[in-house]
């Protein structure tokens, strides 16, 4: 019986020490972002950001006077005919193993995105252990490559300042990356991947280095248009990006403002927090297609520089009916402009089609590029204030100046 | 060696949640695309009927096993014929299961780890709990890895609610239609069609009036499992790029992130089909073995396990590759097993012997 028992444990030492797959935590480079771009060969180039642990800790102690050494990564970039031959040739100046478990982000830069981006892009779900939750960018006129190098004053690295300036500016997010391969792959959707570029902190000025007040920042400047073949058309700027964005439903906050011409030049603002749409398709006689799109939206007053009485309901719906206005008109005209300038349906309108009408959609959806920029879109908004602060009217007008 | 009701409940739901989950849902989603929740709650009645089935023929002879009745039942060439085609099924799904269980590890979890350095430790695992407890031991396993499993897989959709869209179910029917629906039915009917192992099962139970509940519910409650995890993965992903995945429920579990602070969590995943696989295999093991005893009329069974596991062993290693296993599954699971050993027989078995019966009232 003894016999038998130290036979079984020494054959299980040989099978069991599991000698293969062992991975220490320092043979191992924290990946945290990827950039995509084409090099000049027809060969890609890719870009990697790699967590520096040793300088991950200054953040909470030093509050941001570590200078240059505290910076918590380091940028690697590598060519080669596809990313697996790139990061063999990387890994030549990497001493510790890529592991990409926590690669939150992938940006591609311009050229590399208007190139198409379906014949390079499949490792990103193949591999095990990269999870589908993720950002995706394009960089508006730069590289990838570029955008790794930028650190954030805030934030430990350009990865993590994207995803939050993203998750902030209330876009869709970490569901980028999902939303963008449910969109390739449906016939009434074109997919679209917001745009990231660099600017300086101030606005006009030419940014400075390292440690100066006014260093280089990523902004969320838009989204890119795609067609079926994933190839990137042009950009919409950050506004259009918001309709386009409320319109698809992501959208979560939104400011809309407006100003009053008639009432020198004063202005107000409401803060949306409860955002929802509803596209609606309708057939005319002759079969042709029209949609109609309804926008909801309620929030609080921000501002409201007039001498509007806001305590009365009828001031309150006299404003409520502006900013409808305004937002009709805002997205009528984005999408107007993405019929006539890209003719993609980056909004989705074919697949209400296909929700709604399937056995007509069957007989559109062939032809929907063609279709769509043909087609009549009507917008129509509903904003409601719910909450108008801390004033009834403005305190800085008098009683005499109040509109009642 | 006795099971209770309730041991045969969670037998029959840790047998087939795991590879329900992980192995049906891509297959069946190909065919029958947004609608392939129908598919599944079609898949589901059917194979509550299976096991109904089963039950009910097993259960007109609660001391004998299939090897047994089936001769009582159909003669004794008949009956031969009958066990070797489940034979056949029991001997060829063991390698399969080890193989598989062993790709699949080596993609997510360890990816330079030779196969035969899990298949190995797997079955010396089963060898172990075959000669310790035999069915019995098994039975116990699954009452404990039972609840584990439902906890996972309930805190993983839990986990997953904020994500769904419930748009990606529309438009229903009309993408589809009966015949891809059908289609889709058929990869999850041929799993849960498993459940007719208890026409072997049902002799080793002191519980017989209880058996048929158990293993009834056993069978529902690994169908509801089914039915959410498909339900979950068409919600979070939609049915076009889930299609393309091997694993679409395994990349349903990596893709959740709540607060950016539960992340990573697949391993979870890994961890409910480890535990429901190793009762499956245990299970294909033993029957395999005490059914060739029975067969070859040798008392001890447990002296089969010797010459049969280097076999298994073998024959796993002999799989070349990923694509290989998911051809036994569509070709002979879908096309041979479903229809002739879940369906087929388990008919054939009951309606000769309600008319032997009737005919032995008769004389």
């Amino acid at each position: 019986m003894k016999n038998k028992a130290i036979i079984g444990l020494s054959i299980s030492m040989l099978i069991l020490s599991g000698c293969w797959d062992r991975r220490e935590l320092n043979d191992r480079a924290i990946w945290l972002a990827t950039g995509w771009d084409v090099a000049e060969d027809g060969n890609i180039e890719i870009s990697g950001q790699i967590m520096i642990p040793a300088n991950l800790q200054t953040q909470s102690g030093g509050g941001g006077g570590g200078g240059g050494a505290g910076l918590g990564f380091f940028t690697i970039s590598a060519k080669g005919r596809n990313i697996s031959d790139a990061l063999q040739s990387m890994q030549e100046k990497l001493p510790r193993e890529a592991f990409f478990g926590q690669r939150r982000v992938t940006f591609f830069g311009e050229e590399f995105a208007k190139q198409g981006l379906k014949k390079e892009i499949d490792v990103n779900s193949r591999i095990p252990g990269i999870s589908l939750r993720g950002d995706i960018f394009v960089v508006k006129d730069g590289t990838a490559k570029e955008i790794l190098t930028k650190a954030n004053p805030l934030e430990k690295s350009p990865a993590l300042t994207s995803i939050k300036e993203h998750r902030q500016s209330g876009g869709r997010g970490d569901t980028s990356y999902v939303n963008f391969l449910i969109a390739s792959n449906r016939d009434g959707i074109r997919p679209s991947i917001p745009i990231i570029d660099v600017t300086s902190s101030l606005e006009g000025a030419k940014s400075g280095k390292d440690n100066s007040p006014n260093p280089e920042v990523l902004r969320l400047a838009g989204v890119g248009v795609f067609d079926r073949n994933l190839k990137m058309l042009g950009a919409l700027n950050t506004e259009e990006n918001r309709d386009l964005l409320w319109v698809m439903g992501f959208l979560k906050k939104m400011i809309i403002s407006i100003s009053q011409q008639d009432d020198n030049g004063s202005n107000a603002s409401i803060q949306l927090t409860k955002i929802s749409s509803k596209i609606e398709p309708m057939f005319t006689r002759n079969n042709e297609v029209r949609f109609t799109v309804s926008l909801k939206g309620e929030g609080r007053l921000e501002e409201n520089n007039s001498g509007l009485d806001l305590t009365d309901a009828k001031n309150l719906r006299l404003l409520e009916k502006k900013f409808e206005a305004e937002a009709q008109k805002r997205v009528q005209s984005t999408i107007t402009r993405v019929q006539e300038e890209y003719g993609m349906d980056i909004f989705g309108f074919g697949e209400t089609v296909h929700r709604n009408n399937p056995t007509k959609w069957k007989s559109l959806k062939s032809h929907w590029d063609e279709t769509f920029p043909e087609t009549e879109i009507i917008v129509k908004a509903n904003v409601k204030i719910k909450q108008i602060g801390m004033d009834g009217p403005s305190i800085l007008f008098r009683e005499s100046e109040l509109e009642k | 060696m006795k099971l209770s009701g309730l041991q045969i409940f969670w037998l029959m739901f840790t047998f087939e949640t795991g590879n329900l989950i992980l192995l049906t849902i891509s297959p069946a989603i190909k065919e029958a695309k947004q609608d392939t929740w129908i598919a599944y709650l079609i898949a589901s009645l059917l194979g509550v009927l299976i096991v109904y089935v089963a039950t009910k023929i097993a259960l007109l002879y609660p001391h004998h096993t299939l090897i047994q009745f089936s001769k009582l039942i159909l003669g004794k060439g008949l009956g031969v014929v009958i066990v070797i085609t489940y034979l056949f099924q029991w001997y060829s799904v063991v390698p399969f299961i080890l193989r598989e269980s062993a790709d699949f590890l080596n993609t997510i979890l360890l990816p330079e780890t030779p196969s035969w350095a899990m298949v190995v430790p797997m079955v010396i695992l089963t060898i172990y709990i075959n000669l310790i407890g035999g069915i019995e031991g098994i039975a116990r396993c699954s009452e404990v890895f039972g609840p584990i499993v439902i906890l996972s897989i309930t805190l993983s959709i839990v986990l997953l609610f904020k994500d769904f869209n419930t748009l990606n179910l529309l438009p229903v029917f009309v993408d589809t239609g009966v015949l891809p629906i059908w289609k889709g039915t058929l990869s999850p009917l041929a799993f849960l069609g498993e459940s007719v192992i208890m026409l072997m099962l049902v002799s080793f139970t002191n519980e017989p009036e209880k058996v048929l509940k158990g293993a009834v519910w056993g069978i529902t409650l690994a169908a509801i499992m089914g039915n959410v995890a498909v339900l979950s993965v068409l919600l979070t992903f939609g049915h076009e790029i889930s299609a393309k995945m091997l694993h679409p429920a395994f990349d349903m579990v990596s893709y959740i992130s709540v607060m950016d602070f539960i992340q990573n969590v697949e391993i979870i995943a890994v961890l409910v089909w480890v535990l429901s696989v190793f009762i499956k295999l245990s299970l294909y093991f033993f029957l395999a073995c005490y059914g060739t005893a029975q067969l070859f009329k040798i008392i001890n069974w447990k002296r089969i396990v010797w010459v049969v596991s280097p076999l298994f062993v073998i024959l796993a290693l002999l799989i070349p590759n990923v694509s290989f296993d998911i051809s036994y599954t569509t070709k002979y699971w879908i096309h041979f097993a479903l229809p002739v050993n879940m369906i087929g027989i388990p008919l054939i078995l009951l309606i000769t012997s309600r008319i032997r019966k009737k005919f032995a009232c008769g004389q």
